[in-house]
């Protein structure tokens, strides 16, 4: 498997970042009476420091390799293969992790009974998965037999939405 | 505490009916996640996870464990049928198993694979309690600075579980071990790290860093590609019979063997099932009288694999509940799980909360015990499975995985932090940084920061009175041994890659 070696390259410059971050961060850290050698600071410095000096030295092993592929920006990659001969789609992890941030965003104010449908569904649209009807079958089963099993069997208070009077009026929610 | 009062105590436990309830689905569970190819015990664990929180610890246990058991046979099935790995693991018994398939001995190899799964189980819960009961006994030596030599100890794994690129697995662990600490300092109770709000003051809650980077970071990864699992035809188990006990004969030596080095194996930190597997297949070869077979059939390499691989189940507890030091992914969330429902696993929990211990044998044995009776024909029950549609497990997985986050405190925040570590982890398991390094790292770095820091305060800041007391000195010099076997493993593993 083959991975972008800009990107890699970016996320060694990210964790050089980051441990830049924590320095500072750490240097805010405010000491107090309580003395120990280590000190509320002592893993901050380490961290940063650790961090830094990883980043720096993922930079260098991947620029000492630059011009080994000779201008192709794909390099074997250290991580998880995908599988062989199926074709890959680097933006379907996007548009999922999008439609999580729309869940996440809407579950409280419409419901879990309402965003939850809809965010499975379109995740079934989004795998292709083979039987159409099971996109909208899926979602709806999925949903009602998750929110009976959680609200009344786990005791889950799971979030309704404007459904919030219409529960309250027929006695299924007292909170 | 003596080997049989366990023993005892859990088969006591095993006449509470509700155990068996969440026994026989974890197991059921388990063989579904093994047989799925790239589901496996952790990403089992960690779709299941939040539901454990709202039963009774002890059937938490028993209900993961039975999940545990079953992935260790669930993955032999499509590696025998199929030659599909239902985890790394399994890819001895595709080699062995899938020859005697390819000859119609496939029932032979589901057999053999079934029986010294279930000796190498049975096999490797006795010693787990042999092994533990000792630890028992330490219960109260263990102050600071011995926890803190534990904790030392439980970081060996990370250099194990850092993957291809050893600085990229460094740099993980230490991502880890600065998440743990932003919160609370230990000592001081200041704020660190918080970015100036509110909702980081206290920390990220594990469980939602934890499943990000383990389970949800897998599932993204796994929405890249659509393909199916298999059509399910690929083999029927049921048109097999279960072999005559007389093709057995040859397989219990290495059954055995598998099991004790599994169990072993299984317990050093960061080790798990994959090394166990290895090790007693390759034992087995060097004692069998036909080693030329291994590799083209061999039903003595299937045994010793299948029996190190579910008897390292039991050997990974040893750490993880006799010193609070898991050695896996599997093993970071049954931390958690346990965790979360207030206790601290280590020795004082083996003396304060036996119930626990208790509830892992009876788990263990309950899941043998209805294996035996029906994993024959669940591996027909198995291969259907696998027919799946991969898309609707993907989806469905992702969404099951938020709702069980958001049912933890009912907060949508944890679902938020669960998806920001699972994007982190993404990007982490594609280009080379081991997302369980940085998983077991956020688990371990709050108390080894903790315990450091409280251990020196206990001996005045004296470095030399802290390292030297008797449990620490022992603990941290078995601790650089291993740390250095794991360094020369890791690498020496990486050298015979490179020159292929």
């Amino acid at each position: 498997m083959t991975v972008d070696r800009r990107v890699d390259l970016a996320i060694a410059g990210v964790t050089i970042a980051l441990g830049a971050l924590i320095l500072v961060l750490t240097r805010r850290i405010g000491t107090t009476l309580i003395i120990d050698p280590i000190g509320p600071r002592g893993f901050g410095y380490l961290i940063s420091g650790a961090l830094m000096l990883g980043g720096l030295a993922a930079v260098i092993s991947r620029l000492r390799r630059w011009d080994e592929n000779e201008g192709n920006n794909n390099v074997p990659s250290d991580g998880a293969a995908d599988e062989d001969d199926v074709p890959v789609s680097a933006n379907r992890p996007i548009l999922v992790v999008l439609a999580a941030a729309a869940y996440i965003a809407l579950l409280q104010p419409l419901g879990f009974l309402i965003v939850t449908p809809l965010f499975l569904g379109a995740l079934l649209y989004m795998m292709r998965t083979r039987n159409v009807r099971g996109r909208i079958v899926i979602p709806i089963v999925f949903t009602i037999v998750v929110f009976v099993v959680f609200s009344q069997g786990l005791n889950v208070n799971l979030p309704v939405g404007p459904f919030r009077p219409l529960f309250i009026r027929y006695g299924l929610l007292t909170y | 505490m003596d080997f049989l009062t366990p023993m005892l105590g859990g088969l006591q436990a095993m006449l509470d009916p509700m155990l068996w309830v969440f026994v026989l689905l974890g197991t059921v569970l388990g063989v579904l996640a093994g047989a799925l190819p790239g589901v496996g015990t952790t990403l089992a664990f960690g779709l299941v996870l939040p539901f454990t929180f709202v039963m009774q610890p002890t059937m938490a246990v028993a209900f993961l464990l039975g999940i545990s058991v079953g992935v260790m046979y669930g993955n032999s099935i499509p590696a025998v049928l199929m030659a599909v790995p239902g985890n790394p693991a399994a890819i001895l018994t595709v080699i062995d198993g899938h020859a005697l398939q390819r000859r119609g001995e496939g029932g032979l190899a589901l057999g053999v694979s079934l029986v010294s799964s279930l000796i190498g189980q049975t096999v490797g819960t006795v010693l787990f309690v042999l092994l533990l009961v000792p630890l028992a006994g330490l219960g109260y030596a263990f102050q600071s600075p011995e926890l803190f030599a534990l904790f030392a100890l439980g970081m060996i794994a990370l250099v194990s579980l850092s993957g291809k690129n050893i600085l990229k697995g460094a740099i993980a662990s230490v991502f880890g071990v600065f998440v743990a600490i932003i919160g609370l300092d230990p000592i001081t109770n200041g704020p660190r790290f918080h970015l100036d709000t509110v909702v980081l003051r206290n920390g990220f809650s594990v469980v939602p860093v934890v499943i990000g980077l383990l389970a949800l970071s897998e599932l993204i990864r796994s929405t890249r590609q659509i393909y199916q699992w298999g059509s399910g035809d690929e083999g029927d188990a049921a048109a097999r019979k279960f072999p005559a006990i007389a093709r057995f004969k040859g397989t219990l030596k290495p059954t055995l063997v598998g099991s004790v080095l599994g169990t072993l194996v299984g317990a050093i930190p960061g080790a798990g099932a994959t090394p166990a597997a290895m090790i007693s297949y390759q034992q087995a070869q060097f004692m069998s009288k036909t080693p030329e077979q291994f590799g083209n059939g061999s039903i003595e390499g299937i045994a010793a694999n299948e029996a190190a691989q579910n008897a390292s189940n039991s050997g990974e507890l040893i750490p993880t509940l006799g010193l609070g030091i898991p050695g896996s992914g599997s093993m970071v969330l049954l931390l958690t799980a346990l965790t979360v429902h207030g206790f601290t696993p280590g020795p004082r929990m083996l003396v304060t909360s036996p119930d626990l211990l208790y509830a892992a044998i009876a788990g263990m044995f309950a899941a043998v015990i209805f294996l035996a009776f029906t994993g024959w024909s669940m591996a027909t029950l198995m291969m259907r499975a696998v027919a799946m549609d991969r898309g609707v497990v993907i989806a469905v997985s992702l969404v099951f995985v938020s709702v069980g986050i958001y049912s933890l405190n009912g907060r949508v925040f944890d679902v938020g932090v669960a998806y920001g570590f699972g994007i982190v982890g993404y990007f982490m398991h594609r280009y080379g940084y081991s997302t369980a390094a940085a998983a077991l790292a956020v688990v371990l770095g709050k108390g080894f920061e903790r315990h450091l820091r409280q251990g020196l305060s206990l001996t005045s800041n004296d470095w030399v009175a802290f390292v030297t007391r008797p449990i620490t000195a022992i603990t941290l010099s078995i601790a650089v041994l291993l740390f250095v076997l794991s360094l020369r493993r890791v690498l020496g593993v990486r050298s015979v890659v490179k020159t292929g």
